[in-house]
């Protein structure tokens, strides 16, 4: 009886040193490390769906770190609109009208040609760790696979979301879902990630769906088709001569 | 809505053929084609003559964009207009082509110099300033295109400089048809006749600067010097002032009268539950111009064009425009629905309605401006 007390009592002790071994900042670095990368390139499609049926936007999109973005769609709807985010401000360009708009304000929680992305989602935050204060709330198992779940606070006002709860896999760091919510504390979108593979030595999920808790019977899904992690990226492509190519 | 010209005949079919093939034929080496189709098919109900009228309207156009070059990129575009008459055009047939330190632009498109939706002093390539007679209800209301060709410098990730020259000008759409249009390129120019400039775009803080000078070779025979700068203070703005001055004998006592400012400010308000409203406002301000009403005046100091547009889903919009002519106190209205269906296809009707007496900008019973449209666009 004393040989299971202790044994239980070893494996409590090891199970809390197991789950404070590693800090919810530290999560959030392997996170980006996996996630971010110096130049990748990305072909992709979003379906939005809703009750009237589903539309599909095709695009191509390059990224190198965390706040510079440049995504073209190339559906014969929107061919050549493209989106630049270079640091914390982005562009958008509409080829008819040989049109730069430079996005501010609210304009930036609007919704990225219909879906339940917005133009922030779809370009990133820049540095997490800047923006959030990040808390480790536990470990959790979901669909068999160890999770980190993480509460993140937003540092400062005028982040498109003031918290966000993730839900890391402990083995690839890849964020498999994450639930926003208002300052308020109410739920305004879910995104899940899924069918994860393995790309030039990092985890990549290739479907994400968004759903805007705010939207009834809404939700876009976004599937990679092709994605290069060291892409040869020309140096100059982020910026307003590239946008209006 | 696109310009319409007129005028289509057998030679202007073997011309637009042309065309495409120039157009076309060296980017099949280098790149792919993506074409894409847009076809308008809308029904009118329009005061004209003294009476109510129906006027059905289809309206198709093919767009070749090259895809897959990085270095060199092609686009042709051609339309054509069954309607209250038949008409074909080439708004856009251009070749980019990016070399290591530059951009070279050749072809017919347009330029974007300044900023305003409607009224944009620092357009002085196409001209922004002067009101629009007709319809209201694009989704851009300035498409005017020119042959031209332009050399883009980049200088850092926001700042450019750009030269343009216009060969033969800003074609007007009511006046030249598409055969006289391309005729006029077959004709060699004197040089005195070009019309070109050159503009810098420089970013200062959140302030985008622009300034500029264009000269125009063809009559009216003129300076055109520039400045225009956009940022966001609670709301997103616009203000560009521009000279249009005489190259021979300008009258500086009447300098005002070669003065032209335009400004804006948008905003737009999420409702939360995907809905959003939008606020615009523009004004064109031409000090030299009349501030008191007049008979058959046309030259009025200050337009105003006010929008304010409202998305009940991400896929439905309402939108009430206006042209106003505070002077006369004349306006058009537009007010518009529309409502992108399914992937591709959007249904709209808008509702034009003028309002002022006899004299006014806009007249209560002028011809064309009272209508009642609906319409069907399908791309693909």
């Amino acid at each position: 009886m004393r040989r299971t007390i202790f044994l239980i009592l070893a494996f409590s002790l090891a199970a809390s040193l197991s789950l404070s071994a590693i800090t919810a900042e530290e999560i959030v670095a392997n996170v980006e490390a996996n996630e971010i990368n110096e130049a990748e390139r990305i072909e992709g499609s979003m379906t939005i769906s809703d009750r009237f049926g589903s539309r599909v936007k095709t695009f191509v999109s390059y990224a190198a770190g965390a706040d510079k973005m440049l995504l073209e769609f190339t559906n014969p709807e929107e061919r050549g609109q493209k989106i630049l985010r270079l640091e914390d401000e982005i562009y958008l360009y509409f080829p008819e009208a040989e049109e730069v708009i430079h996005l501010q304000g609210s304009a930036l929680k609007e919704s990225v040609m219909g879906s339940d992305f917005s133009y922030e989602d779809m370009t990133g935050e820049g540095d997490l760790l800047d923006q959030y204060e990040v808390t480790l709330l536990g470990e959790e198992t979901i669909d068999g696979r160890r999770h980190y779940h993480l509460e993140l606070k937003a540092r400062k006002r005028g982040l498109a979301y003031p918290k966000q709860e993730a839900w890391v896999d402990a083995e690839t760091w890849v964020t498999t879902r994450v639930d926003s919510y208002s300052l308020s504390g109410r739920l305004l979108k879910e995104m899940e990630l899924g069918d994860i593979r393995k790309v030039a030595g990092k985890y990549v999920p290739h479907y994400i769906i968004m759903q805007d808790a705010m939207k009834k019977k809404s939700s876009t899904e976004m599937r990679i088709e092709a994605i290069e992690l060291q892409a040869n990226l020309p140096p100059d492509i982020f910026s307003l001569e590239e946008l209006t190519w | 809505m696109r310009a319409r010209i007129p005028g289509y005949g057998g030679s202007a079919a073997l011309l637009v053929l042309l065309a495409l093939v120039l157009a076309t034929a060296p980017v099949r080496v280098a790149a792919e084609v993506a074409p894409s189709v847009t076809i308008t098919g809308s029904a009118s109900l329009l005061r004209n003559n003294g009476e109510t009228q129906a006027l059905p309207v289809v309206e198709a156009s093919l767009e070749l964009d090259s895809v897959g070059n990085k270095n060199v990129k092609g686009y042709f575009q051609l339309d054509s207009f069954i309607g209250e008459s038949i008409g074909i055009d080439i708004p856009q047939a251009y070749l980019k082509v990016r070399l290591p330190w530059f951009r070279l632009t050749l072809g017919r498109t347009r330029v974007s110099w300044g900023d305003g939706f409607v009224f944009n002093a620092g357009d002085v390539v196409f001209g922004s300033m002067e009101t629009i007679s007709g319809d209201l209800s694009g989704s851009s209301l300035r498409s005017e295109t020119a042959w031209l060709g332009a050399v883009y410098v980049p200088l850092g990730a926001f700042s450019f400089l750009e030269a343009v020259t216009l060969p033969y000008g800003v074609p007007d759409p009511t006046k030249d048809a598409l055969t006289t249009d391309l005729l006029t390129l077959t004709v060699p120019l004197p040089l005195h006749s070009l019309s070109g400039g050159i503009r810098g775009v420089f970013k200062l803080g959140r302030t985008t600067l622009e300034t500029g000078y264009y000269a125009t070779g063809r009559t009216p025979t003129e300076h055109r010097p520039y400045i225009s700068c956009h940022g966001h203070l609670l709301v997103d703005w616009n203000l560009s002032a521009a000279m249009a001055i005489p190259q021979f004998h300008p009258d500086w006592e009447q300098w005002d009268e070669y003065l032209g400012i335009s400004a804006g400010m948008f905003h737009l308000i999420n409702l939360g539950l995907n809905r959003s409203l939008s606020f615009r406002l523009e004004a064109a301000v031409r000090p030299g111009g009349d501030w008191q009403e007049i008979p058959d005046g046309a030259d009025y100091a200050l337009v105003l064009f006010p929008e304010v547009a409202f998305s009940p889903t991400d896929t439905v919009s309402l939108q009430l425009r206006s042209l106003i002519s505070p002077v006369d106190r004349s306006a058009l209205n537009l007010f518009s629905v529309s409502w992108n269906i399914y992937q591709g296809l959007t249904i709209f009707s808008y509702l034009s309605l003028p309002v002022g007496d006899g004299n006014d900008q806009y007249q209560w019973d002028q011809d064309l401006l009272s209508s009642w449209t609906v319409g069907l666009e399908f791309v693909y």
